[in-house]
């Protein structure tokens, strides 16, 4: 059995969190940028929800505040848990440099969650505060845009993250075989925008492709984090939903384990 | 400490023509050649020697250096590492080993340097006393100190070489592998590199196993050659061996002091029997290893000092006129 299933240490993991979070760091003027065009980014969103308001009726149970903070929260939590996972794998791959973890007694899946883990938390750290402030500011009341029930937003954020993480793992295993890594990284993040209800909320899709998305893993990446933030329902409510996303991320992780025992063995690198 | 038997490795790679027709016919059916990267080969390294891997480009040094680290797996043929299969149990052997690649660095490139060091440091597991010992003594071999806070991508060539190298000694590999590793190296570096290898196989028994194009670091560092050529091993033995097999000549010089009326002329006619090629005011012979002449044609060298022979020295063949020849 490849020892790369094998885990590191724990300190390491952490270690990894915090220099992939410094390094996010590294070039300050980068983060003052984003921290500017960010809120720039939200300001089109809704003015564009209010230019289709004007001339379509919006849902009854969708009026504009909700379906701007809805979008918002989903492209907040987007730029938190998309961290190009697949596309860095895929370099690594193309490359040759995933020599250089293989090299390491590491687990390379643990290894990648720990950078997006570190990516994500500064990326957390540095916008989302700014966002939840700005969306306060056109909503009216800082309290309206406080999660619904705090600790199932978190568990449900903290699933959508893994299975994303876990889909973008296997789109970038993919470049072992083959060297359209980039399409289908593109392709995937376009049906997880569609298909995770960052298009169009999932309540307005067809009856049965919602029903069909139910028992995906997609509605787990946003769809069910946001509803999570926005709708005030019991923790009982939440339960099966839970569940059911983190057997999802279960099955995604042991999924790309075996599927990166099988890729590694025909990894071929030529030269120096 | 390193045992391989049989061991080869074959890459398939796709063959495209030119020409419209081998374009559109490549979206359909592609063509690949086998290249037979490394050849049925089979060798030891016993514990604290200094193995030198040469071979011209393309000789299968790195993949095998790929094999023997659990990169790559081998196709066919046993590695035993450490007494444990590379491939297999990766991280087991990762633990007790440190690997160099020459045009690739494991350091975190946007960081300062002693961030990547912490993060070997949590990665192996090293107590923090050994850490700080085994800094402080590298940091003195490869004068890290002003460099420790400097951002990796801020660094020169030379200076993230020492820092790469400093980073695969932090955890005291048994065994160290260094492909290219003067890669970039200015003289000056690449002779500390070669007196620090030098002093940490000497001092921790680590065993080296190098490849490199820089025959000179080769015969100052190694006391065994691994010679391969087309994936294949051709030569396995010492220096003095490899030198014995493909450089069985000695060399000798005459040079003539100027100024003299009719020396040179004199020593052309006296030595004319013995060949030899003359260059400006050197004459130089090459003479197979025990061939009788030798002993008569430098007493013949000896007699005319007063004709003006300033001065006459025999010369071994260098490593890289072993090399030459090898893979003549």
């Amino acid at each position: 059995m490849p020892s790369h299933r094998t885990a590191f240490p724990g300190s390491a993991f952490w270690t990894v969190v915090r220099l992939s979070a410094r390094e996010f760091t590294a070039y300050p003027s980068d983060v003052l940028l984003e921290f500017f065009t960010y809120p720039v980014a939200f300001l089109g969103y809704y003015f564009f929800l209010q230019a289709i308001a004007g001339v379509n009726p919006l849902p009854p149970d969708l009026p504009l505040e909700r379906l701007a903070l809805y979008y918002s929260l989903g492209w907040l939590l987007r730029m938190i848990f998309h961290q190009r996972t697949d596309v860095g794998m895929g370099s690594l791959i193309a490359q040759g440099d995933i020599a250089l973890l293989l090299l390491r007694p590491l687990d390379i899946s643990r290894w990648m969650l720990a950078q997006a883990l570190g990516q994500a938390a500064a990326r957390a750290l540095f916008y989302a505060g700014p966002g939840i402030v700005l969306l306060a500011l056109f909503g009216g009341g800082l309290g309206e845009y406080l999660p619904a029930n705090p600790l199932v937003f978190c568990l449900a954020a903290a699933t959508g993250f893994l299975i994303l993480f876990e889909l973008q793992m296997f789109i970038g295993a993919l470049s072992f075989f083959t060297t359209l890594n980039f399409q289908m990284s593109w392709t995937l993040d376009m049906l997880m925008r569609l298909l995770a209800g960052l298009v169009v909320p999932l309540s307005l899709l067809p009856e049965a492709l919602q029903s069909a998305l139910a028992w995906l893993p997609f509605p787990h990446v946003f769809s069910i984090p946001i509803r999570s933030w926005i709708e005030p329902q019991p923790l009982v409510f939440w339960a099966p939903v839970l569940l059911q996303g983190g057997v999802w991320a279960a099955l995604l992780h042991l999924l790309n384990r075996r599927f990166y025992g099988f890729a590694l063995k025909r990894l071929d690198i030529f030269g120096g | 400490m390193i045992e391989a038997r049989e061991l080869e490795k074959a890459y398939m790679i796709p063959e495209m023509g030119d020409g419209w027709r081998s374009w559109w016919a490549s979206l359909f059916h592609r063509q690949y050649r086998r290249h037979q990267a490394v050849s049925p080969l089979s060798f030891t390294v016993q514990a604290g020697e200094i193995a030198g891997l040469v071979g011209p480009n393309g000789a299968g040094k790195s993949t095998l250096i790929k094999m023997l680290t659990g990169i790559i797996r081998p196709d066919a043929g046993e590695v035993r590492v450490l007494g444990l299969d590379p491939f297999e149990r990766r991280r087991e052997v990762c633990r007790q080993i440190g690997v160099v690649f020459g045009q690739r660095s494991n350091l975190w490139w946007d960081l300062p340097v002693q961030e990547s060091f912490y993060l070997v440091k949590d990665l192996y597991r090293i107590p923090s006393a050994q850490f700080t010992e085994t800094l402080t003594q590298l940091g003195a071999v490869f004068a890290l100190d002003e460099l420790l806070d400097q951002p990796v991508r801020t660094l020169s060539l030379g200076q993230r070489m020492r820092c790469t190298l400093a980073a695969a000694l932090l955890p005291r590999p048994k065994l160290l592998f260094l492909d290219e590793p003067t890669i970039g190296l200015d003289i000056v570096s690449v002779g500390k590199l070669v007196q620090m290898l030098k002093d940490v196989n000497a001092t921790q028994q680590v065993t080296l196993l190098i490849t490199s194009h820089d025959l000179t670091v080769m015969e100052q560092l190694c006391q065994r050659l691994l010679l391969l050529d087309r994936g294949r091993l051709i030569f396995d033995g010492g220096v003095t061996a490899a030198v014995q097999r493909y450089a069985c000549y000695k060399k000798l010089r005459l040079t003539v002091r100027p100024g003299i009326a009719g020396g040179q002329e004199r020593i052309r006619e006296e030595l004319a029997g013995f060949g030899g090629e003359w260059q400006n005011e050197t004459l130089e012979w090459i003479i197979a290893e025990g061939n009788p002449q030798e002993q008569v044609l430098l007493q013949q060298v000896r007699n005319l000092s007063e004709a003006g022979v300033a001065d006459y020295y025999l010369e071994k063949p260098t490593l890289q006129e072993v090399i030459r020849n090898a893979f003549a």
